[in-house]
């Protein structure tokens, strides 16, 4: 929403104060400005130009010229001219030799195509009125020829650029009095009403036939029967600041609308009036097509409010005019159109049309019902300013909704200072709500509040509504911050939400991991390279791309998407995301919290056995971390994910419950990577993770005598895995072993062929006597004699 | 004078002329060396020829004498080795890097985040995480954005094809906490959120916020301002100066957006405040009557106020990062600039 300040300057008497102090109390009291630019436009030597003939110019350069004799009042000139829209009679902006135009262009007398031309009419983009250079200025034929521009437009305007958002909530705001109304709220200066025809203007007339059946697409509609209507253009001073805010005057009927829909937010259509003899606001009611008068056939659905006649729909209710009842030049009888139609349907036809136009922004807005014959009675009167002699051809004729009913919303005196967190005088709340054109009557502590018509009921309906006006106008900064004085309660702390915070803890800060954060969504393209079909997911209707419309189900596919592009970089790195992914089961939705990582090393760093044990450490430890319990694997079921395999997965499991999975990628899943990628994966379901809080530790009596350990290794056939050996040791028992730890294994030089060997640690001692020799040889033989008997030696 | 008291005034007057650590040993080895002046002269002695009463004091002597030499090295080494110039071998290279750090990184945003939550827990703010998916209800409806809204325009949705949407905003949870602890309450939600909209270096689709709720009797506009201060002040570890001006959110009534004084100009205006001198950081009012109802809560009793932060736009602020979408990039030369000292 751009705001000209000479435009703003009509309605109320400007306080003295810089625009850019204007803009901050706008900011700080109405609605956010996003800048302020000062406009500076040429009016200085430019005069009205009348122009009494126009010859056409034979030339090589391909463009149409014409010599143009222009009555300048004073003198009269010739001036060559390529504007397309120059004809004999227009008035036009005449820039005489010697002026300077936009871009500090001096006009001198020159040759043109083999002519000379003195002076030049001005596009709007000469006089830096505005972008617009696609013809001459042109100006009603009531001015004068040789006034000078300096007499009607200022050479100075400043623009205030609102933030649309701010004023999404703001109907009232969407035109320039709204704005006068605020800063004469905010100075406490004068906001002068606006020039109209009485109401009571043509009230003896007929009405004009007019019947809303789709009343909740149409809650209220106003017309006009108007006559006397002459092709011609806007007052230099409209079309002035029209260009301000960026729109380009075309002629009188178009300009006065856009004019009023700038002034008030209220958007309004004129109908060719000879055409159009009645009206009814109905739905579409089939499908079919209508031609909008920008000559394209639209698709229409049932429901779409239409404007119609007993013919059929003329018009696109609230987004478009349509071609048939469009005003034609030299129409001289209108019917003026100012309605209200409901905003979602509004939007809702806009869109589906993708036809989103100035006014139907603003009907998305909710156009308060009291702005329609507002609008239509200032129309007539700028008509007539503008030396036209509207005459009604029937009385302003209404039905539905027209805002004429005052709302009140009784609130508590009280209520507004314990919401503001001050007292604030009874008669500064009065001014403020006054000066916002609200009414106040108090009663003791209660008071009655009666919204004006303009303000949409959206916006004003509750008594929190009006404290905002309050405390708007009277200034947060005004408010004195203070503490709230609370009860001391227990805090309840969020166990999940610590689970995960400590498991980012423990690898990030322990466990060298980096956190990456990654979309909530397969990337199909990927998912496609690695031969990976997630099964159903929760779809996206409208995904940011194709590829990206299947909701995660879990983490790892898009963790191990990042292997390529940071192993160029790095020869390890250990990765991991913690998030939420999305499942649906038995057609419920629910949406674990998942953790899972990857530990890349290249070949060239050594196998990737050590990776894979360092990460089931980590696994067996965050459990621990987040007291779930103790960890134990298990060989996969099934491996149904392209980056699983049989031999090279494990299910981790917490009480032999699954809790995830882990294992290393080996080919030809690997086939898609650079040779000499060695990856262990993990993912967990951190929900499941939910152990036991209390006692997260518990002693043992430390013990009285000094105990001792003895380290064996065992020479075990290397077909045999490390998991048989664990249960032949766990399973073997002595008085004194009071536990037994796995250290390492040694398979290098000097070992028999097809052996290797497994050292573990035995922690002996007893409650009752300190240890002795014989103690020590006992445990020792009848260890042997178990390794023996399952075909194990020492090393 | 004996010959003892001759070596020592001869020991001491070389050893003031040592300068370095090999003199200090040559001197070493020349007296005290085991075949050096002492010994010798110790092993020409005819101990037993001594009358007995003499033996106990040229014991004492010669003792005194080999402690003060040997003293003297000592301190003599020491004093050249802490001066550096020795170049005798120390026993450990202490100049050697300690071992590989096991400190990885955490992602900036959970850098931030985790310093909110710090923050908000002191202050007793629970913390409830919601729901990515959600239901339009809770997303919309229940925060005073019926479905004819038009500030649902302004938060491009993605839509699920079941009907459900991934969160536009974290404000999405205050009706399920309202639901769920009821009043009064002091809560965050902190979250990953989503909207529909093409991706620069200012914009994702996928971003974080974090949402804070107080409920409460007669929650008023000074105590949000308040509180505000003081929370933001504690983010940046330093006063702050905040104003509130109209802002529009269908979930508040009034509302607001909050500016702090920008801390990197102290108000006068730079490039990073655009020269404004202020830097919108928050949106926040008192909760709508509406949004109190949906939740089951009585208006009439109770009041509150809700606020929200950009946690992504913060740590944008905070560390420095000039494009958004470095942030779910997985680009570990980004990611692991973020140590994780928390």
């Amino acid at each position: 929403m751009k705001l000209s300040l000479d435009w703003l300057s009509q309605y109320i008497d400007m306080p003295k104060v810089s625009p850019e102090d204007l803009a901050h109390q706008l900011t700080m009291k109405t609605a956010e400005v996003e800048e302020v630019v000062k406009l500076k436009r040429v009016v200085d030597g430019i005069v009205v130009g009348e122009v009494t003939a126009v010859e056409p110019i034979e030339h090589d350069g391909g463009s149409s010229l014409s010599l143009v004799t222009v009555n300048a009042g004073a003198r009269t000139y010739r001036t060559v001219c390529g504007a397309s829209n120059v004809e004999v009679g227009m008035k036009s902006a005449f820039a005489p030799p010697g002026t300077t135009i936009s871009g500090g262009r001096v006009i001198a007398e020159q040759a043109m195509a083999g002519r000379t031309s003195s002076g030049i009419l001005c596009s709007a983009q000469e006089l830096g009125w505005g972008d617009f250079h696609l013809g001459i200025m042109a100006f009603p034929a009531s001015v004068e020829a040789g006034m000078p521009l300096a007499d009607i437009v200022p050479a100075t305007d400043y623009l205030i650029d609102i933030d649309n958002k701010s004023v999404t909530h703001r109907p009232d705001l969407w035109g320039h009095y709204g704005f006068a109304r605020e800063l004469a709220a905010i100075y406490g200066c004068d906001l002068k009403p606006l020039d109209m025809i009485a109401e009571t203007e043509g009230a003896d007339l007929d009405a004009f036939p007019l019947r809303i059946e789709d009343t909740d697409g149409c809650p209220g509609y106003c017309c006009l029967d108007i006559d006397g209507l002459r092709p011609g253009y806007a007052p230099i001073w409209m079309q002035y600041r029209l260009l301000s805010i960026g729109q380009r005057p075309i002629n009188l009927l178009v300009d006065l609308t856009n004019y009023i829909m700038f002034e008030l937010g209220q958007p309004m259509h004129a109908f060719d009036g000879e055409r159009v003899r009645d009206i009814v606001v109905s739905k579409f009611g089939s499908k079919g097509t209508f031609r909008t008068l920008d000559s394209i056939d639209r698709s229409m659905e049932s429901d779409d409010c239409m404007i119609c006649d007993h013919d059929g729909p003329i018009a696109l209710a609230g987004i478009m005019g349509g071609e048939e009842t469009e005003v034609k030049e030299h129409t001289s009888r209108l019917l003026l159109e100012s309605a209200n139609f409901n905003p979602a349907r509004i939007r809702s036809t806009a869109l589906r049309l993708d036809l989103r136009s100035e006014a139907s922004q603003r009907f998305e807005k909710g156009q308060p019902p009291y702005h329609m014959e507002l609008s239509i009675r200032r129309f007539v009167r700028l008509l007539r300013d503008s030396g036209l002699d509207a005459v009604l051809k029937s009385r302003l004729t209404c039905a539905g909704d027209t805002g004429h009913e005052r709302r009140t919303i009784p609130m508590s005196v009280l209520g507004l200072n314990k919401a503001m967190g001050m007292d604030i005088p009874r008669d500064r709340v009065d001014k403020i709500l006054s000066d916002l054109e609200f009414s106040c009557v108090f009663d003791g502590d209660d008071v009655t509040v009666t919204v004006p018509p303009h303000r949409s009921r959206r916006d004003i309906s509750i008594p929190e509504d009006i404290v905002e006006e309050v405390a708007r106008i009277f200034g947060y900064d005004n408010i004195e911050p203070a503490m709230p004085a609370i009860r001391m309660e227990p805090y309840i702390f969020n166990r999940k939400h610590q689970r995960l915070q400590k498991i980012r803890h423990f690898l990030s800060v322990g466990r060298s991991f980096i956190e990456v954060s990654l979309y909530s969504w397969y990337d199909d393209n990927w998912l496609k390279r690695i031969g990976y079909d997630p099964g159903t997911t929760l779809c996206l209707k409208n995904p940011a791309a194709e590829n990206t419309s299947r909701m995660r189900r879990e983490l790892l596919p898009n963790i191990l998407a990042l292997i390529e592009q940071n192993a160029v970089h790095r020869d390890r790195f250990l990765l991991y995301e913690i998030d939420d992914v999305y499942l649906q089961q038995d057609s419920e939705l629910i949406q674990p919290l998942h953790l899972a990582g990857i530990a890349y090393q290249s070949e060239k760093l050594g196998g990737v056995d050590t990776v894979f044990r360092s990460i089931k450490g980590i696994i067996e430890d965050i459990a621990r971390e987040v007291n779930a319990g103790s960890v134990t694997f298990d060989s996969l079921g099934s491996a149904d994910k392209p980056w699983q395999d049989k031999n090279a997965s494990l299910e981790v499991k917490i009480d032999g419950v699954t809790v995830g999975t882990m294992g290393y990628l080996v080919r030809p899943f690997l086939d898609a990577f650079d040779k000499g990628t060695q990856v262990v994966w993990f993912e967990l379901d951190v929900d499941a993770l939910d152990g036991a809080t209390f006692p997260d530790h518990s002693y043992k009596a430390i013990p009285v005598y000094p105990g001792s350990w003895m380290d064996f290794s065992i020479l075990a056939p290397d077909s045999m895995q490390f998991s048989d050996l664990e249960k032949i040791v766990t399973a073997f028992i002595h008085p004194i072993l009071r536990s037994a730890k796995y250290l390492y294994l040694y398979d290098g030089k000097g070992m028999p062929d097809n052996t290797i060997s497994y050292t573990f640690r035995f922690w002996l001692g007893l409650d009752d006597r300190t240890l002795t020799g014989d103690d020590l040889n006992d445990f020792r033989d009848r260890f042997i004699a178990c390794l023996q008997a399952n075909n194990l030696s020492l090393r | 004078m004996s010959r003892l008291d001759e070596f020592r005034d001869e020991f001491a007057r070389e050893a003031e002329g040592c300068t370095s650590l090999q003199e200090i040993e040559a001197l070493r080895l020349k007296y005290l060396g085991r075949k050096g002046l002492l010994a010798q002269f110790r092993k020409n002695v005819d101990f037993k020829s001594l009358p007995p009463e003499e033996r106990g004091a040229f014991g004492k002597t010669f003792n005194d004498v080999k402690n003060f030499m040997e003293s003297t090295v000592d301190s003599l080494n020491e004093k050249l080795d802490s001066a550096g110039t020795g170049s005798a071998k120390p026993a450990l290279d202490m100049s050697l890097p300690g071992d590989d750090s096991t400190i990885g990184a955490l992602h900036p945003i959970t850098l931030v985040q985790k310093e909110l939550e710090d923050i908000f827990m002191s202050m007793g703010f629970y913390i409830d995480t919601g729901y990515h998916v959600e239901e339009e209800f809770y997303n919309f409806d229940s925060v005073n954005m019926p479905f004819d809204h038009p500030a649902r325009e302004m938060q491009d949705t993605f839509w699920l094809t079941d009907g459900h949407l991934l969160r536009t905003h974290t404000s999405a949870n205050q009706v399920r906490a309202l639901k769920k602890f009821g009043p009064p309450l002091r809560a965050i939600f902190p979250g990953r959120c989503f909207r529909y909209e093409a991706i620069d270096a200012t914009h994702e689709n996928t971003f974080y916020q974090l949402e804070g709720l107080m409920i409460d009797r007669d929650i008023s506009v000074a105590h949000l301002i308040s509180v505000m201060k003081l929370l933001l002040s504690q983010v940046f570890h330093r006063d702050v100066t905040v104003r509130l001006r109209p802002g529009y959110f269908p979930f508040v009534e009034p509302g607001f957006e909050l500016d702090i004084k920008c801390l990197i100009c102290g108000g006068v205006g730079c490039k990073s405040c655009k020269n404004a001198g202020w830097l919108e950081l928050l949106p926040c009012g008192l909760v709508h009557p509406n949004v109190l109802r949906s939740g089951g809560i009585d208006p009439d009793e109770w009041s509150g106020f809700a606020f929200g932060l950009g946690m992504t736009r913060l740590a944008m602020m905070k560390y420095g990062i000039p494009d958004i979408r470095l942030f779910n990039s997985g680009d570990i030369r980004f990611l692991e600039q973020f140590a994780a000292t928390v």
